[in-house]
């Protein structure tokens, strides 16, 4: 007879348990705790940190599944390192981890750095004024899209050993060397970017395979879409007009003198009438 | 899928060099259908200058000095065009000008060519 109650009780009880461990809390930055990082340090993993408005100078580790987002978008909530020479988000060794809707600014080395991280999540964030702006090494799966990855010293998005992963509809203009650099990188995908106006390589893929390049502008550039050493990457429907600057003038021009004929002999008709 | 800058900054330039072969044309041959067509053309270019400006400038975070400085340059380019026409100076200098309105269009375009889903360079 206690068998019998011992092994549904049993049951029960790992099922509670089971329930509130996983159930994941929702944290609020300033309210609850003062500073992201705080609140990332008494956070359980699969917990939601939403930022309030404001200005934060910090300088974030993040090594457990967490999302970080803010709760007005980038032009609310903006982050930037409070030690310069440290990425203002570093995520560590972990699974799962998303950063969502910040202005992140004022590192030397990266504004977004994934280490050794999976399946992660970057969006909507303005990542501007860095070293780099999205860093990944050694992480994979992770997907980075509707980002603002501009004028940095250094590359837009640098990816290192990272494969799996997908960059989607970001705009990375007007960087200092590469718009979006893949080292050694396989089988990520790249749809849908705009990476204008960088100072060397819009799109670079250095040792790079089995990589998908689709639907990319790619404007302005020193040098649109450049491979190396990269073998079995697909490129479809990219836009690379390196002469439209030269191209489209001399056509407005010719449009020019075709208008003032047109305009001439309109004006002549109408006098004769 | 353009811009308003960037068709604006098209229409203008078109007008641009139909307004400067026209003018040269009305120096060179004094017809009145010439001289029409570059009032004309010459007139609309000048309202799109001004509405460019002031897209442009609005578009920005706050005025900055070097896009006012530009915008102000091209204006005082406009001006010193419109002083040597009717200064009766066109016949010596009205190539030199024309020029330098073309050369201040072509700027304008390509700062304004369309990138992506956005305009950069906006001066």
């Amino acid at each position: 007879m206690r068998k019998i109650f011992s092994v549904p009780v049993a049951c029960l009880a790992v099922f509670i348990g089971a329930t509130t461990t996983l159930h994941a809390a929702t944290i609020y930055v300033p309210d609850n705790f003062k500073t992201i990082n705080e609140a990332v340090k008494n956070a359980s993993p699969k917990d939601t940190i939403i930022v309030n408005e404001g200005n934060y100078a910090e300088n974030i580790v993040i090594t457990k599944p967490l999302t970080i987002r803010s709760s007005k978008g980038p032009d609310a909530s903006m982050v930037h390192a409070l030690i310069k020479t440290e990425p203002v988000f570093k995520v560590s060794n972990a699974y799962e981890a998303a950063i969502i809707g910040f202005t992140v600014s004022g590192s030397l080395t990266a504004g977004i750095y994934f280490y050794n991280s999976q399946n992660g999540q970057i969006l909507d964030n303005k990542i501007i004024n860095n070293g780099n702006g999205v860093l990944l090494y050694s992480s994979n799966k992770n997907i980075l899209a509707n980002n603002s990855a501009s004028s940095n010293e250094q590359y837009g998005i640098y990816l290192e050993s990272s494969n799996d992963n997908t960059l989607e509809q970001n705009t990375v203009n007007s960087n200092k060397d590469r718009g979006i650099f893949l080292n050694s990188s396989s089988n990520n995908n790249l749809t849908n970017n705009n990476v204008n106006l960088n100072a060397w390589d819009g799109i670079m893929l250095w040792s790079s395979h089995r990589n998908t390049l689709k639907d990319n502008k790619v404007l302005r550039n020193r040098y649109a879409i450049v491979l190396s050493n990269s073998d079995d990457n697909t490129l479809i429907n990219n836009s690379t007009w390196s002469n439209i600057y030269i191209i489209l003038p001399i056509v407005l021009i010719y449009i020019g003198i075709l208008v003032y004929l047109i305009q001439k002999n309109l004006i002549r008709l109408l006098y004769r009438e | 899928m353009f811009e308003i800058t960037t068709l604006l900054a098209s229409l203008g330039l078109i007008l641009a060099t139909t307004s400067f072969i026209s003018g040269l044309q009305a120096i060179k041959s004094s017809g009145s259908t010439d001289a029409k067509i570059h009032k004309l053309n010459g007139y609309v270019t000048f309202l799109i200058y001004i509405s460019l400006a002031g897209l442009s400038l609005g578009k920005k975070d706050g005025i900055g000095l070097w896009p006012v400085a530009a915008w102000a340059s091209g204006l005082l380019i406009i001006f010193v065009k419109i002083w040597v026409v009717r200064s009766g100076k066109a016949y010596k200098y009205a190539s030199w000008v024309g020029i330098t309105l073309i050369i201040m269009w072509l700027i304008i375009i390509y700062t304004h060519i369309q990138l992506g889903s956005m305009s950069f360079l906006n001066l």
